[in-house]
């Protein structure tokens, strides 16, 4: 059974002109890349900046590649992708980048094994902001 | 970028049954991220097997972190966070988990890799002007162009 928990709570909010209730995940906080190879530092025998270069190349190599025209498929977390919105035109001799293509984005499908982690995880209510938001509103 | 000239035959709208013509990009295999491990490998005193030990254990705390909860920056690439999908309802009383229909995971782009990939330069591989090459479509398999086995792997939005 998985132990991650998303923490939500409920939010007041205009839709369409009518006020209604939705619920709102609340973000724990931030991880910053150096958290993170901090943390794979204390997993591995590697030294923190040794680590730290790696992780650099890596994520550097992917940017790369996606730059290049190329999808990466990073494995358990999915795929970074160049992603090209273009519109259509009524004749061959109009095609052009320039009359065809409207932007070009980056990309990103989540892995099954990450989608499954996020989705395993339980989901907690917290009431703290919302408790205060009725206490406003009495 | 690679693209491709495609023909699409309309299938709804005020344009039903009319031939359109697009850009695609041109379909290449994907890079594994066993070979960006290679690649880091060589580049470092590492051995390929310690490289990719390292990089695994990033992906695991980088996703555990993303289940967690934690909104998780990803350096040059940009930031990667949990989302839920809520139905909206009329009272308080009524927003409960089960009206949470789906989690999912939201990436943003960092500004930089944005900026960069929309300024990225893209070839059509088989023009029409100054070229004996027929407009490729998806189901002829890009015939005619320089890049072969073309199957418009793009986005279209018409």
């Amino acid at each position: 059974m998985s132990d991650k928990i998303l923490k939500w709570q409920a939010e007041q909010k205009k839709i369409f002109g009518q006020e209604k209730w939705v619920a709102k995940i609340c973000y724990v906080g931030n991880r910053s890349l150096q958290e993170a190879i901090d943390e794979v530092a204390t997993r591995t025998s590697a030294q923190q900046s040794e680590v730290e270069g790696i992780i650099n190349a890596y994520l550097h190599q992917i940017k790369s590649y996606v730059m290049t025209g190329r999808s990466v498929n990073v494995d358990g977390m999915g795929t970074f992708y160049p992603n090209l919105s273009t519109k259509l035109v009524a004749t061959p001799e109009e095609v052009s980048v320039q009359n065809c293509v409207k932007t070009i984005t980056v990309g990103f499908r989540p892995a099954t094994k990450l989608r499954q982690k996020v989705r395993d995880g339980k989901l907690w209510e917290y009431k703290g902001a919302s408790n205060v938001h009725q206490q406003t509103e009495e | 970028m690679d693209l491709n000239i495609i023909e699409k035959t309309m299938r709804v709208g005020p344009k039903k049954g009319q031939k359109m013509y697009g850009l695609a990009r041109v379909s290449t295999p994907n890079v594994h991220s066993r070979t960006i491990a290679e690649q880091v490998s060589k580049a470092s005193t590492f051995s390929e097997a310690d490289t990719r030990h390292i990089i695994k254990e990033f992906l695991d705390v980088v996703t555990d972190y993303v289940a967690d909860g934690y909104v998780v920056d990803m350096g040059e690439l940009g930031t990667l966070r949990p989302t839920i999908t809520a139905k909206s309802v009329d009272t308080r009383q009524e927003c409960k988990a089960d009206t949470i229909t789906d989690k999912g995971i939201r990436y943003i782009a960092r500004n930089e890799f944005a900026k960069d990939v929309k300024g990225m330069s893209l070839h059509i591989l088989n023009p029409l002007k100054g070229s004996d090459s027929e407009p490729s479509t998806p189901d002829e398999g890009g015939g005619g162009n320089q890049g072969g086995g073309s199957q418009g792997g793009g986005d279209l939005v018409g």
